[in-house]
This record gives C-alpha cells, sequence and structure tokens, in this order.
C-alpha cells in the first residue's frame, strides 16, 4: 500500500470518527445537564463544589445554553476536521482548501479556550442567582489543558502557512511539463 | 507571462497533432496542452528535448520572449 492510499484509509476512519463526535458532543452534554442531579459528585463540572441545592430544570437548561458557547465552537472545529479528513479522503492533500482549513481550526482552539473563559464566569453568575443564600460569585478559571490548547492552536496556525508553502510548491509541480 | 509558447505554430509547420506529440515524447496530453496553453510554470530540459529531437527544431523556434 503506498502513502497517499494509506493517508485515504486512515482518513476515512478519522472522518467517520468525528462525523460520530458531532453528534456525540452535544449530545452528552445536553444528558449532562438533564441528569445533572443524579450525577455522582466528583464530576467534570469545575463549579461543582458551588452548587449547594439541587438544580432545577429552567437551571440547567440555563446552564446547559451557556455550555452551548464552548461546545458550539468545538463542534465547529469538529465538522471542520470532517472537511479536512474528507479532502484526505479524496487524496486532496495540498490545497487552498486543505490551508483554509488548517487555519480555521487553529483559530477555532484558540476561540474554544476564550469561550472556556467566558463560560465559566457566565455558569457562576447563573448558579449564584439561583442559589438559596442570594451571594453573587463570579467564577474565572484557566486550567492548563487550556495553555496547551492555545500553543497548540497557534502552532497550528503556524502549520497552516507551512502548507501554504506546500500548496504552491505541488501547484508549481503541476504546472511543469 | 513574457515568455510565449509556440508550440502550436511548430506544430502547424510539422503538419502534426498534438496526441501525436504527446505520445512521441512521453507526455500526457493534457500536460501537452498545459504547454500549449501558456500555463505552464517551468519546463523540464528533458521535455524540451524530446519536442525539439520530434519537431526538428530549435528551442528559440518553441519559446520567445516578449515585453509585457
Amino acid at each position: 500500500m503506498d502513502n497517499r492510499s494509506r493517508i485515504q484509509q486512515v482518513s476515512h476512519r478519522f472522518k467517520l470518527l468525528f462525523i460520530a463526535l458531532l453528534f456525540i458532543i452535544p449530545l452528552t452534554e445536553f444528558v449532562h445537564w438533564l441528569f445533572y442531579n443524579q450525577l455522582p459528585t466528583n464530576h467534570f463540572f469545575l463549579l461543582h463544589d458551588q452548587i449547594k441545592d439541587e438544580l432545577s430544570l429552567s437551571m440547567r437548561l440555563q446552564l446547559f445554553l451557556a455550555s452551548l458557547i464552548p461546545i458550539g465552537i468545538l463542534t465547529y472545529g469538529v465538522f471542520n476536521l470532517i472537511k479536512l479528513f474528507g479532502l484526505y479522503e479524496k487524496k486532496i492533500v495540498f490545497n487552498t482548501e486543505n490551508v483554509c482549513l488548517y487555519r480555521r481550526l487553529g483559530f477555532v482552539a484558540i476561540s474554544w479556550v476564550i469561550s472556556k473563559f467566558i463560560y465559566l464566569p457566565i455558569c457562576s453568575i447563573i448558579i449564584s442567582f439561583h442559589q438559596s443564600d442570594n451571594k453573587l460569585s463570579i467564577s474565572l478559571g484557566l486550567q492548563s489543558v487550556d495553555l496547551f490548547v492555545l500553543v497548540t492552536g497557534a502552532i497550528v496556525i503556524l502549520v497552516s502557512w507551512i502548507m501554504d508553502e506546500a500548496r504552491r510548491l505541488e501547484e508549481e509541480q503541476a504546472y511543469t511539463v | 507571462m513574457a515568455i510565449i509558447v509556440n508550440l502550436d505554430v511548430m506544430l502547424a509547420k510539422r503538419k502534426m497533432k498534438s496526441n501525436e506529440l504527446a505520445k512521441r515524447i512521453g507526455i500526457t496530453e493534457q500536460n501537452l496542452s498545459i504547454l500549449k496553453t501558456g500555463k505552464a510554470k517551468a519546463i523540464r530540459f528533458t521535455t524540451l528535448d524530446a519536442i525539439c529531437e520530434q519537431l526538428d527544431c530549435q528551442p528559440g523556434d518553441l519559446l520567445e520572449y516578449s515585453k509585457e
């Protein structure tokens, strides 16, 4: 099997995986908020410790809507990955569209970190408005993983510039007789 | 581009069809068309050599420089 065929085959699998994730990610988030009160105490929500009372349906709905900010950006990133692996599947490796998708993915990664930074205070406001003690608290936070994603996003943007050079070379190669 | 490819002129002079030349020099008709229509960004010496041999001409007969 030559390299291009291998790229084609693996890309097809990745495309299927990301198509599945496109539905799984928002669905998981929805299920998470729907069954929040039934979940074990130490789950993924960072502000879990701030929640003293059981969350009402309207509050869970508000938190779900707030979570759509980072989830929306993440889903958009997954959508772009599907498009990218779709191009690889068609053996289109160095193309203007590939370069655009890489650049977009880099910006999506950076936007995702920013959205998470916004998401946390929004959630803390929603929670504090509904808590019985009536205290308003705003939480801000960045995790090490966010910094990692931020750096990765910047690297992906740099890679998109390198890909653009590769595209130029391939275009030149295609028009060399 | 300031370089003009006069391949079609030479083909007419030699009364040879593009597909025949493509077959003789071992390149695809599509690539020869790129060359004929002036879309080519570069030409290999091996290709130029083969064209000159088949059309019995000089590189200067195929390529011409004109100020834009």
